[in-house]
């Protein structure tokens, strides 16, 4: 269930990112949706980490989200610090390597579980876009930066905002 | 715990070792550092303190401390010390 608040609000901090990158969102704005899903993350994390009941699997859960709860501090944290974005930029190159394997493992560990198959959809959309994230920011490639808002619009949609809301309500497929 | 730990500490020592050289700004790079920092800092502490103290985690808590302060100490030099200028040094 925390996954699924997680994921919901995981789908609004990446809609609104999408719509700042393709710039209809102020950069002096955009900070604050980052601040407050970089929080609810951390703090999911810190409860699956450290909280009653952690175990391997909620531990391996808190180590993954605070990938995204990390990027989120981060894009907030380049809005005043005047950095040039490249360490961001690294990082989010470090994530993109990451979820090559979280997705081949979620994939292989479905056996056509509808939700898993969804999710291990959604680690290889968050490994294409934090890639991209890693062109433009540690690369220059300036030019990229419309596809990327907009893929980032929708993948705010269909990794986050959907699949969050259906697990939160317990009408997720497959999802326990 | 040990898993999540290396893990992040293998961000930190990549983003660190491409701030050495050059590929990081020196603003930007305590980002990373204050993360990392402070996970490990609640890893130790939780270790130490939690409900699971015991000889060996409150070990591993004081070995884990040894990299937290280093990577907090390279974030206060960013802020505090103009003459620490660590990356300038070593690369130079």
């Amino acid at each position: 269930m925390l996954g699924g608040l997680g994921l919901f609000w995981v789908g609004a901090v990446l809609f609104c990112n999408g719509l700042w990158v393709l710039g209809k969102i102020g950069d002096k704005e955009i900070g604050v949706i980052d601040v407050f899903v970089g929080t609810l993350t951390l703090l999911i994390a810190l409860y699956s980490a450290f909280g009653p009941g952690a175990d391997a699997a909620s531990i391996q859960f808190a180590t993954f989200l605070l990938l995204f709860t990390f990027t989120y501090y981060w894009v907030a944290w380049n809005r005043w610090n005047g950095a040039d974005g490249r360490g961001l930029g690294w990082f989010c190159l470090f994530v993109a390597i990451t979820c090559a394997p979280i997705f081949v493992q979620t994939l292989l560990n479905s056996h056509g579980n509808f939700w898993q198959l969804w999710l291990a959809i959604n680690w290889a959309s968050w490994g294409v876009l934090w890639f991209l994230f890693y062109l433009i920011l540690a690369r220059g490639r300036a030019e990229l930066g419309t596809f990327t808002g907009m893929l980032c619009t929708a993948q705010g949609i269909y990794t986050g905002w959907i699949p969050g809301y259906l697990l939160v309500t317990g009408l997720m497929p497959g999802a326990k | 715990m040990l898993g999540m730990v290396l893990l992040y500490v293998g961000a930190v020592l990549c983003l660190n070792g491409l701030w050495l050289l050059g590929r990081i700004g020196d603003n930007e790079i305590a980002v990373i550092d204050i993360f990392v920092g402070g996970l490990t800092l609640l890893v130790s502490l939780y270790l130490a303190f939690g409900p699971e103290s015991n000889p060996a985690n409150i070990k591993a808590a004081a070995l884990t401390l040894l990299f937290t302060f280093t990577y907090i100490w390279v974030v206060i030099n960013r802020y505090v010390s103009s003459r620490a200028m660590m990356s300038a040094t070593l690369v130079a």
